[in-house]
């Protein structure tokens, strides 16, 4: 078997739990790529026509420059070609965030009403289960 | 699996899933414990927004799951875990609740499955991250 690595708050809560060894979090994203976006002085403004877009996975994230015309389907490809991430795709579904419908990855950025600054996540659209039970 | 293979592996996953804030934040996650060799995240549900503390025994591969009490740790019965999404009661070896999907523990030794050999499957599957992944697509799925 091979094991390899595979790449790089919500509002309080009440009633939390005397916790005797909760991590300390840093105040910056974990695995987040960021190739500097329009606020960043030392790059020159994006085009009219391109967007920053974040895919967030639970083994890292990247942040990436598209074009709006690119599709969904190449957003998630660079994502998992940049994060080395062994998945198979057809088992996972790109989710705008907050929403619990999958994207068409046929859709163009553009299409698919995102935004320069969204987020999106790369999960499982079914996890499986015990059919023989 | 080579102890000191599952601690490595324990020390990896759970260090990339704590420092991913934007995961965290999106799925409404919070981790309360990293103590070799348990993990214990909170997943808050989406419809209902109750918080399930779900624990992860990382001693071994396959991981382990319970769900457990906000106070104490110790797992709860079937009546507190979620319900649906093959959160089932009645494990065939420790006659009590459990999650059915491929990766976990419980799944690997219900005698339903015992035909079957885990390691036809992705062995990245197996890992702490997709493990919740896995746990947290049923989850959502439930009818709490």
């Amino acid at each position: 078997m091979n094991f390899e690595e595979n790449g790089p708050g919500k509002p309080d809560r009440p009633n939390e739990p005397d916790v005797p060894s909760k991590p300390s979090r840093p105040r910056d994203p974990g695995g987040l790529h960021d190739p500097g976006g329009p606020h960043d002085p030392g790059k020159p403004d994006k085009p009219e026509n391109h967007v920053t877009l974040t895919v967030i996975t639970v083994d890292g994230n990247w942040s990436d420059i598209y074009n709006k015309h690119d599709t969904l389907k190449k957003v998630v490809d660079n994502t998992v070609k940049k994060l080395d991430l062994l998945y198979d795709l057809s088992q996972y579904g790109l989710f705008k965030v907050g929403s619990a419908e999958p994207l068409v990855l046929s859709l163009t950025i553009e299409q698919a009403g995102l935004n320069d600054g969204d987020e999106m996540q790369l999960r499982k659209l079914n996890a499986g289960g015990g059919e023989n039970l | 699996m080579d102890p000191e293979i599952v601690k490595r592996f324990f020390l990896t996953d759970t260090k990339k899933i704590c420092e991913n804030e934007s995961l965290l934040r999106i799925r409404d996650w919070r981790v309360i414990k990293v103590e070799f060799p348990i993990f214990i995240i909170s997943m808050l549900h989406p419809k209902s927004h109750r918080e399930y503390y779900f624990s992860f025994l990382h001693d071994n591969i396959p991981i382990s799951l319970q769900v457990v009490d906000h106070a104490n740790f110790l797992p709860l019965p079937t009546s507190e875990w979620p319900q649906g999404s093959y959160f089932l009661n009645g494990h065939s070896v420790t006659g009590g609740p459990f999650l059915c999907a491929p990766g976990i523990r419980e799944y690997h030794t219900h005698s339903s499955h015992s035909c079957e050999d885990k390691w036809d499957y992705n062995s990245q599957e197996f890992r702490l991250p997709k493990i919740l992944d896995t746990v947290y697509t049923h989850f959502i799925n439930t009818n709490i």
